[in-house]
């Protein structure tokens, strides 16, 4: 009996292997449509061709594609650099920072003379100040940006003592001014073919 | 004679790279083809597919006169070609439509009846349903070797194991094949 049970299990064994065999078979026999040579090799002519054709198009694409990037770097907006007028100008001689002035006790106002000021020529730092160039300026310093060491030391001197400050500004600008009229001067007489009188002192 | 064996060896190197190609299409499209089948299940896929295993052919730097075994060479680069499609389509989760391009023929034959015809297309739906579901070992050398021009060592070449790999892994998907076909047709 139980023989007869395993044989028949054989047999059901064979034959869905014989089907399953059957169906594999047929599961990749198949054959693709007529002229699949013709087709391929048609394509691969074009791929040759293609691979084989001067490249100049493509030189002429990246040559192209080259110019527009460089349009686009020199043409892209840039950030407008705003010119900041500080209150404080230069002097005349282009001078920043302290100058040496030679003052005289004659220059300076009877005010000065009476705080006790020193006999005799003397050298004294004075910082720049503002000088009248004709230029409209502002009454406040109108940058964002922080100010320099000068100018914080200006500030200072100005809120220490403004009237020495003003009085020390109007004699500066008035030696500037002199010291004007004696250049043009001496042009004058040189062109005229005369020396002025100032080079004859020195 | 001695130099006549080696003037007919040498012939063939005389060839050029060109004409090599077009005897390697003549000779190898139909298997080509068939492997390309045998994974993407779609004619039109598996024609494009032969196309670009061709043109990877023409375009690789090795020239087809130094390969031994043009057949081996071939067969592994139109797998990988067919896996590689596979994917992509599995990637985009593309659903293959019961295409018309396999039409029941076999119902114009006077002779098998209709109802077996629609039976046997239904076990072999079945049957592509089940080799689908397959794991992807056993799967790619039980298809390929269902090809009748490969033998178990070109199958092992072409999926890149031994024969005795590929030999063991037929075995085992059969198995499995039997056993769930055995199954479904048991319940209908």
């Amino acid at each position: 009996m139980i023989d007869m049970a395993d044989d028949k299990d054989n047999q059901r064994h064979k034959d869905w292997d014989h089907e399953l065999d059957l169906l594999l078979a047929n599961y990749s026999a198949v054959d693709p449509r007529p002229g699949l040579e013709g087709r391929v090799l048609a394509n691969l002519r074009r791929e040759q061709e293609f691979h084989d054709r001067p490249t100049m198009w493509r030189w002429a694409v990246a040559v192209c594609v080259a110019a527009a990037m460089v349009l686009f770097v020199l043409l892209w907006p840039r950030p407008k650099v705003v010119e900041h007028k500080a209150a404080v100008h230069q002097t005349s001689g282009g001078q920043q920072g302290p100058t040496q002035v030679q003052t005289t006790p004659q220059e300076l106002g009877p005010e000065r003379l009476a705080q006790g000021s020193k006999s005799g020529a003397r050298t004294r730092r004075v910082p720049n100040v503002v000088a009248n160039t004709g230029h409209p300026h502002l009454d406040q310093f109108p940058s964002a940006q922080p100010l320099s060491d000068q100018e914080r030391a200006l500030l200072d001197y100005v809120r220490r003592s403004r009237e020495e400050a003003v009085l020390l500004a109007r004699a500066r600008m008035e030696v500037l001014r002199r010291d004007r009229e004696e250049e043009e001067s001496i042009v004058r007489q040189t062109d005229l073919g005369s020396p002025g009188p100032g080079l004859q002192d020195q | 004679m001695a130099g006549e064996a080696i003037l007919g060896e040498a012939a063939p190197l005389a060839r050029s790279e060109d004409e090599a190609l077009e005897e390697l299409i003549r000779t190898c499209s139909r298997l080509v083809y068939r492997i390309a089948y045998s994974v993407l299940r779609s004619h039109h896929d598996a024609e494009d597919a032969t196309q670009e295993t061709f043109v990877r052919v023409l375009r690789s730097n090795t020239r087809l006169a130094s390969v031994t075994d043009h057949k081996k060479w071939l067969a592994r680069i139109a797998w990988r070609v067919a896996v590689e499609r596979s994917k992509q389509q599995r990637r985009r989760h593309e659903i293959a439509l019961d295409s018309p391009e396999n039409p029941v023929e076999e119902a114009i034959s006077p002779d098998v009846p209709g109802d077996q015809v629609v039976h046997r297309k239904e076990i072999e739906m079945l049957l592509e349903g089940l080799i689908a579901a397959l794991p992807d070992k056993l799967r790619g050398p039980l298809v390929l070797s269902t090809i009748e021009e490969m033998s178990f060592e070109e199958v092992a070449a072409a999926v890149g194991t031994t024969e005795a790999a590929v030999r063991s892994r037929v075995f085992r998907a059969r198995q499995i094949l039997q056993g769930k076909l055995a199954a479904a047709l048991q319940k209908r």
